[in-house]
């Protein structure tokens, strides 16, 4: 094929796109003008480097376009804000926070280029390109700068998150452009709760030692989440702290501490919160509703991480792995107490634990070990004391051969799962870009 | 206080007391002793001379250390922690001090190796996780191994590359494929021929072929991390089996054991 034949064949093909990608209603006339759109967009992406032709991965803006609204970084504190980043959008259609610029925009793969070279054709539109641009900067830069509604082909995205409350709640902290890490305190008005999930979560990054590639991983995953999880029990949190002040100086003493990386005063501050756990009853790390997606992406982290960092993250956050077994039979002791209106959710939540534990993330491998663990909790909840201590012998059998993962499976599923519960709180970007912003400055 | 029948070469004492570290991070139950005692039967395997010398020498030399030594084996055996932790602190000194290890190398053996995988089924979670966490320090990435060692075997004198390289190689080949009854041989051979490859470069070739090396070695070493975690276990546990007093070190702790058991049934 020469080089005119190989023109010919990227026009036809621009041409195709386009056609497929507007749909049916441009005539043919409209077509031929598209085609040869692109085939001039082709040509001005095209740079001369030592006189052969090379590709740029995007194309100049137009000029009338204004100059600030294509930087790199358009509004110099669109970064210092990105912790304020609420990662929960509610979309209607496809698209999904953090990847649609990927989607659409001139990134990675054939499939963007494609599309890219489509929206070529639109570029000439100034609204459509001062949206698009705005697009850029709401989801790659400043993730939650302002809402936006716009209609696309159909769809209808919006950056508004699903609680707008939970916005005011990520005013994180006082954040100086000048010191942005070593100021940073927990805001007054922010919900202990909200606190106590960014502790979690900082604790997660403090454990794991992350290289930056592996950050950067981290954040691209959370990135990549349709939907940050809901703790579901917030409220107890929030009331309890609300009874007695000196749980929320400890929660937000602990988060000061964790963000600026003291660890003496941490530790002191995690024994502290341990006392007043014991002293009121209550347990300062929220449970998080995981969705398939934060498995998903906790797989993704796991995968980049090396033995050396498990092993690292055993030491620091060894409590994390149970005995399958004993919390079974645990389980089915204390399943005989609760109520029956209780007893459904805590056979689900039993379940689930038992089968990731025992056989990983993935709801098809352990969707056999759910059913059974349910018919076990059913078979032992009419058991009265006597007959249940009877029986428990026979239990515990059936629990050993309901475990058929050895303790490096359990230990390498309680580190994805506990993974995948950073990867669904709801404040766990935040904390990742504040780290990241703490790496960049060398703090 | 020694107890009758208890090693007391110094080198003897000191891998021993690799046993019962071992066996303490574990936080063995007496029932996984008695199951170990079948276990380490005939598994025992060979100690490095070079290491066994130089620390029957430096014990020889001063009465303290060996005293420590003999401390530490106590306190492992009776499971006092702050004793353990104490003593630990002072053979660290020592250590650095006369630049001697006292944890002697050991070749693991083909039953213990075989014996690995269903010995570490014997350990709960919690027991694998503890040793883990204990010796986080210690877990072994082949990828970072094999990267230093491409480095490290420049300069050497032909003979201790040989037995330098075929350690290495033994190493990642665990480490990557996991413990057969004898290293994974694909993996061990061309290991071997990696590091012979850098070893006999020119300096001026090295550095210029460093990154290829590193790539090399980091694709003959992938393997995900849960696996190689897997891995390294098996090793510890090949280690367990195949030293040679592992057998004391377990009649020890189960008779202590049972005498603090008689002691405390026998106490109003």
């Amino acid at each position: 094929m020469n080089i005119s034949d190989a023109k010919k064949k990227l026009v036809l093909m621009a041409a195709i796109a386009s056609t497929c990608l507007l749909g049916a209603n441009l005539s043919p006339i409209g077509q031929n003008a598209a085609a040869s759109v692109v085939s001039a967009a082709h040509r001005r992406s095209t740079v001369s480097v030592g006189g052969a032709p090379r590709r740029v991965p995007y194309a100049s803006p137009p000029a009338s376009v204004p100059r600030t609204t294509h930087l790199a970084n358009p509004k110099s504190s669109l970064r210092e804000r990105a912790p304020l980043a609420e990662k929960h959008w509610e979309h209607n259609g496809w698209l999904k926070t953090g990847a649609i610029e990927r989607h659409h925009f001139w990134l990675t793969g054939p499939f963007d280029h494609f599309w890219h070279a489509r929206l070529f054709v639109l570029r000439h539109e100034r609204l459509f390109w001062w949206r698009h641009h705005r697009l850029y900067d709401l989801y790659w830069l400043g993730q939650g700068w302002e809402y936006a509604d716009w209609w696309y082909y159909g769809h209808h995205p919006s950056t508004r998150p699903a609680n707008e409350n939970s916005t005011a709640n990520s005013t994180v902290a006082e954040n100086d452009s000048t010191a942005p890490v070593a100021t940073i305190t927990a805001a007054a008005e922010v919900r202990p709760s909200d606190v106590a999930l960014r502790n979690q979560a900082l604790v997660v990054l403090a454990s794991l030692q992350l290289t930056d590639s592996q950050l950067t991983t981290v954040r691209g995953a959370l990135d990549h989440l349709s939907l940050a999880g809901d703790a579901v029990d917030s409220d107890v949190i929030d009331s309890l702290v609300a009874q007695n002040p000196s749980c929320g100086v400890a929660i937000n003493r602990l988060y000061r501490d964790l963000v600026t990386t003291n660890d003496q005063q941490t530790a002191a501050d995690e024994e502290t919160l341990l006392q007043l756990q014991d002293k009121f009853q209550f347990n300062a790390e929220s449970t998080v509703v995981i969705s398939d997606d934060a498995k998903v992406q906790a797989n993704v982290i796991f995968d980049t991480l090396t033995p050396k960092q498990i092993a690292q993250y055993m030491a620091l956050r060894g409590q994390i792995v149970p005995d399958p077994v004993e919390i079974l039979m645990d389980g089915l002791d204390q399943c005989r107490h609760v109520s029956d209106a209780d007893f459904q959710e805590y056979s689900r939540c039993l379940a689930q634990r038992i089968a990731v534990l025992d056989a990983g993330l993935d709801d098809n491998v352990n969707q056999p070990i759910i059913i059974r663990v349910k018919q076990l909790l059913a078979e032992a909840r009419p058991l009265s004391d006597q007959q249940f201590a009877a029986q428990r012998n026979d239990f515990q059998q059936e629990a050993q051969r309901l475990v058929i993962g050895d303790a490096i499976d359990v230990i390498t599923h309680a580190v994805q799962w506990d993974l995948a519960t950073f990867m669904a709180n709801p404040q766990a970007k935040a904390m990742t870009d504040v780290r990241a912003r703490q790496t960049e400055s060398g703090a | 206080m020694a107890q009758a029948g208890a090693a007391t070469r110094p080198s003897d004492v000191a891998l021993e007391i690799e046993a019962l570290r071992t066996l303490d991070d574990l936080q063995a139950t007496a029932p996984q002793v008695h199951q170990l005692i079948d276990a380490c039967a005939g598994a025992a395997g060979e100690t490095k001379t070079a290491d066994i010398d130089a620390i029957d020498s430096a014990a020889s030399d001063d009465r303290a250390t060996y005293m420590v030594l003999l401390r530490l084996r106590e306190g492992l055996i009776s499971g006092d922690d702050a004793r353990i932790e104490q003593d630990e602190k002072e053979l660290s000194d020592l250590e650095e001090k006369s630049q001697v290890n006292f944890s002697p190398r050991i070749t693991g053996s083909m039953p213990a190796r075989a014996a690995a995988e269903k010995i570490v089924r014997l350990f709960s979670a919690q027991q694998i996780a503890a040793l883990i966490a204990q010796r986080n320090e210690d877990v072994s990435d082949p990828t970072e191994i094999l990267v230093a060692a491409l480095s490290q075997c420049r300069g050497m004198k032909v003979a201790d590359f040989q037995a330098f390289n075929q350690d290495v190689s033994d190493e990642i080949a665990d480490l990557v494929a996991g413990v057969g009854t004898r290293p994974n041989r694909s993996i061990q051979v061309r290991t071997a021929a990696l590091m012979r490859t850098a070893f006999r470069m020119q300096p001026e070739d090295f550095d210029a072929q460093l990154p290829d090396l590193q790539d090399k070695a980091k694709d003959l070493t992938k393997v995900a991390a849960g696996m190689a975690l897997r891995h390294w276990v098996q090793w510890e546990m090949v280690q367990l089996l195949s030293n040679p007093q592992l057998d004391l070190a377990l009649t020890e702790r189960s008779s202590w054991g049972t005498q603090t058991t008689s002691a405390s049934q026998e106490s109003p």
